[in-house]
């Protein structure tokens, strides 16, 4: 229980510093499709689901997967990265959603 | 529908795996069957209930509420496993008189419970979640019956293979196979706690120690079947690499602190 409460309070603190990228996932886009973001930094992404169906964000580069909910938010914390391009998808619409994190 | 197919697998080989390994050591061992009825129905409520709240769990702790809760089911069933594995090679040294019925304290029964109930809950909610959205993007039952029914299928045929393989050893070698299967289970269930810690940025997210993706790609059906057996990483962190050593690091000398414990009640008491 003190360690919860002690991660907790760690946790608020990263909060206040990382930067915050809203991504919304609209008619089965991502928007925005392209993404910069600086290198050796951590990162909050904000997935907002506008669509009334599921979409899982999902990414091999950047090892990080997550359901969200037709209409419901979902947040991704990345980085720190290495400059270079990562791809990220909608698993349950790999076709249409689709965008790249460029980080420098 | 080969997306599907990989899901279902890969979600159910994880928890038929524990649970051929807790079968075939439960039956060998003569435990009371009264643990595997419990377990099952725990899991299958506990995973319905969970995907059916999902949404609402998704939102608790700022967004992140899906990775807690797997990663706190994740963490459980780790420590459990090491429990188990710990009972079982106490269990080492008493086992080499053949015939013996062992009758372990309920807690053992509790804890098997928990354990595959958990398993269950964990794998069976991520199968409805994606079975729901599939549903909803896609409109169509047919594809996703018939590709979690193959996935399911083949998850479960592996699980069965495994189990009648342990189930026809010798009973040591039995339990030394268990304990490393197990122990193999729980260090990639604590990784992958570790991801979802980092992903909801409980945990600090670094670089990745290594790249292996080249040898053997997430992407592909052995990296699935890798990752749903050893918890597999293509691209693992510091923490992550601890989370996953940590399992063995701490549980192997355990086990021989337990065997030697247990050695040394059973020579004190005459042999019966």
């Amino acid at each position: 229980m003190p360690l919860f409460l002690l991660l907790n309070l760690l946790n608020t603190n990263v909060f206040a510093e990382t930067p915050v990228y809203e991504i919304r996932i609209k008619d089965h886009l991502f928007l925005p499709s392209k993404l910069d973001i600086q290198s050796n930094q951590k990162v909050k992404l904000l997935i907002i689901n506008e669509d009334a169906t599921s979409a899982e964000f999902e990414s091999y580069e950047l090892n990080r997967e997550k359901i969200i909910m037709g209409n419901r938010k979902g947040v991704i914390f990345i980085g720190p990265l290495k400059p270079g391009v990562y791809p990220f998808f909608d698993e349950f619409n790999p076709l249409t959603a689709q965008g790249t994190i460029k980080v420098k | 529908m080969l997306v599907t197919v990989i899901i279902f697998l890969r979600e159910v080989l994880e928890a038929a795996l524990i649970f051929s390994v807790l079968l075939a050591v439960s039956f060998r061992l003569n435990l009371n069957r009264k643990w595997i009825l419990p377990a099952l129905l725990i899991g299958i409520c506990g995973a319905a209930i969970t995907a059916y709240y999902l949404g609402e769990i998704s939102n608790l702790l700022d967004g992140t509420g899906q990775e807690i809760m797997n990663s706190a089911f994740l963490l459980s069933i780790t420590t459990l496993l090491g429990m188990i594995c710990l009972w079982l090679a106490s269990n080492v040294a008493s086992t080499c008189q053949p015939g013996l019925s062992l009758a372990p304290a309920n807690y053992i029964i509790v804890i098997l419970i928990m354990n595959t109930g958990l398993a269950i809950v964990h794998e069976g909610s991520e199968i409805s979640i994606y079975s729901y959205s599939f549903i909803q993007a896609h409109d169509s039952y047919l594809s996703l019956i018939i590709g979690g029914g193959i996935g399911f299928g083949i998850g479960a045929s592996l699980g069965a293979i495994i189990y009648y393989l342990l189930i026809n050893l010798q009973t040591k070698t039995l339990i030394k196979v268990a304990i490393c299967i197990l122990i193999l289970i729980s260090a990639g269930m604590s990784l992958q706690a570790a991801s979802y810690l980092i992903q909801s940025g409980w945990l600090p997210s670094q670089l990745p120690l290594w790249d292996t993706s080249s040898i053997v790609s997430e992407r592909s059906l052995l990296g699935q079947l890798l990752y749903a057996l050893i918890g597999y990483e293509s691209t693992p962190t510091l923490i992550e690499v601890i989370f996953y050593f940590a399992v063995p690091v701490f549980l192997i000398p355990s086990l021989f602190v337990s065997i030697y414990v247990s050695h040394n009640k059973s020579r004190k008491k005459p042999a019966s």
